[in-house]
């Protein structure tokens, strides 16, 4: 049953960068939609364009709608002379606001408790307080400034967050998205990034509804040695409205499924779930992983996920692990791009 | 002179930028300049004081930091003279041939050599007096194939080709745009490409910003 694209897009893959589909000349719904049923155990792959195929009338949608904020800051070690980048979390301890230096080497190298780092920018010294208890590459640290200062001090400065196989950061539009409204997220709420109002009207044309949600996403600990033995993960603000709760509830009433875009909705309903959605606001810190089947949802359209990470640990509460790997490696052999700006799969 | 003029010169924390802003301030100009590294940056603030220098601590490879310059210059001293791209990267090093170099490296380089220069050449351009200069900092590198400069070569000639374009576009407007080869010169950069030079047989900074003060005073006058 699969449809596999061939030709000339899969040349993209020689191409050991992963930026958006608008740097090779493609708009960006124009990427691939992987689609398991773990109901039948198959998968196929189709263009994300296609994705009304896959979903019927009265099925739901669920949007997280945080924006983006800048939350690298181009940090300065002026001991050592060297840049590197300060990633500003979301979560706060006593005043204190959690970070991550960045990359690798100058956090390994660089960065200990007391160490003083000065902003790119405006020249302001943020000090390491104190590691992390249970993710060791993050620290509390103190930016010596209130919270309306440090936001403002993102705008001007920051940039977004970005992991290795970025090679440099991209201006701040290429993470709006269609729905993106308020802002708060640390990392990309990135599920969302491939509609085009296009797709968005063929949605609703098919009748599949479409509700909205609000969670910033935090820093994630990328490592298995960082979360694996953790029960939780770092906290995250969200917020359900009254109207998307009753929409998701009445959909399913109605036969059809709800389903979250991105892993982030389903940690969001997941964390509010009393046998039905319920409406409201709170921080969830909910580790999500295999063993016990999330009942918020019936459906996760969210990005391909590299094999040891938290997100793939969500991934596989919902499906069987076999069938999982097996339309991962598929994927990856017929040109499947992986990470933020890259393919999509559907599981439900 | 009788009016003070302006400089913005980009990367004065180290090697012809450095030399260039001690060079315009010892003119009497008033010189603004960024970099990366915050404590040259402190260092020169207080070697100048705020009266005739202003230090930006600044990433020009992004956008809301060009954006910030600008607008700290424009507060501080108003419309700019001249401005002087000098700000670039090696890419990487050692310098490997053009079918080992890496597709995400080059993308680096010519961020920083390229689109950065790119975008602040334009935003400059609303700050510029008339007459007016945009200098950039180019290589014969970006002329000769000298092998294992592919990243580094290619980057400068692009910038070098926008920039002799704009000089065309430019003529008879008020504004004016320039490469400026230094030449090989002893600095870090030089150090991190050729590690083995002979640093007596190198260009000094401080020489190389008297060249470049003289011509981009020829250049103000033929424009004037």
């Amino acid at each position: 049953m699969s449809r596999y694209q061939s030709g000339p897009r899969h040349q993209f893959q020689v191409w050991d960068s992963h930026l958006p589909p608008e740097f090779y000349g493609r708009s960006r719904d124009d990427v691939s939609l992987l689609v398991i049923e773990n109901a039948s155990g198959t998968y196929s792959s189709a263009r994300f364009a296609e994705l009304p195929e896959f979903l019927k009338r009265g099925d739901i949608l669920v949007f997280n709608d945080s924006a983006l904020v800048p939350s690298s800051l181009p940090v300065f070690d002026v001991s050592r002379r060297q840049q590197g980048w300060l990633n500003v979390g979301t979560s706060r301890l006593n005043g204190k606001i959690l970070v991550e230096p960045r990359p690798k080497s100058f956090n390994r190298m660089q960065t200990e408790e007391g160490n003083v780092l000065a902003v790119i920018g405006n020249g302001r010294e943020i000090e390491l307080s104190r590691r992390h208890s249970t993710f060791s590459r993050f620290f509390w640290a103190d930016a010596r400034m209130g919270e309306d200062e440090l936001r403002e001090m993102l705008g001007r400065y920051g940039a977004p967050l970005t992991y290795d196989h970025i090679p440099f950061k991209l201006p701040l539009s290429f993470y709006s998205t269609v729905v993106s409204r308020v802002p708060g997220s640390a990392e990309f709420p990135s599920a969302s990034r491939p509609f085009s109002r296009r797709v968005m009207a063929s949605l609703r044309q098919k009748g599949i509804l479409q509700a909205y949600l609000t969670l910033h996403c935090n820093l994630s600990p990328l490592e298995p040695d960082e979360f694996s033995s953790s029960p939780f993960l770092p906290d995250e603000y969200y917020e359900i409205p009254e109207a998307t709760a009753t929409a998701a509830e009445e959909a399913r009433d109605s036969g059809g499924r709800v389903i979250a875009v991105g892993t982030s909705v389903v940690r969001a309903l997941e964390s509010s779930y009393r046998g039905r959605i319920v409406p409201g606001s709170g921080t969830t810190d909910l580790f999500i992983r295999p063993g016990r089947r999330p009942k918020s949802v019936d459906g996760l359209l969210t990005g391909l996920h590299d094999p040891e990470s938290s997100h793939v640990e969500m991934i596989s509460a919902f499906l069987d692990d076999s069938l999982l790997r097996s339309a991962y490696t598929t994927a990856s052999a017929i040109g499947f791009q992986w990470h933020e700006f890259g393919d999509l799969s559907l599981i439900a | 002179m009788d009016v003070k003029k302006t400089l913005l010169v980009t990367g004065g924390t180290s090697g012809i930028g450095n030399a260039t802003v001690h060079l315009f301030i010892a003119k009497g100009w008033n010189v603004v300049t960024c970099g990366r590294d915050t404590g040259a940056i402190a260092k020169l603030q207080s070697e100048f004081g705020d009266d005739k220098f202003l230090g930006l601590t600044a990433d020009i490879r992004l956008e809301n930091h060009v954006s910030s310059i600008l607008e700290e210059t424009r507060r501080r001293f108003g419309l700019i003279d001249v401005c002087v791209l000098n700000a670039g990267t090696l890419g990487p090093a050692p310098l490997p041939p053009v079918l080992k170099t890496d597709m995400m490296e080059l993308r680096r380089t010519y961020e920083t050599n390229v689109f950065a220069n790119f975008n602040l050449m334009k935003k400059i351009a609303g700050i510029l007096r008339s007459p007016g200069l945009i200098v950039h900092m180019t290589s014969d590198a970006a002329v000769q194939p000298y092998p294992g400069w592919g990243a580094y070569g290619s980057s400068k000639a692009a910038m070098r080709q926008l920039v002799e374009i704009l000089r065309e576009e430019s003529r008879g407007t008020g504004l004016s745009a320039i490469n400026f080869d230094p030449g090989d010169v002893d600095t870090r950069m030089h150090a991190l490409a050729v590690p083995d030079a002979d640093r007596n047989a190198l260009r000094k900074t401080s020489d190389v910003a008297l060249e470049l003060y003289a011509l981009i005073l020829k250049e103000l006058e033929v424009n004037q």
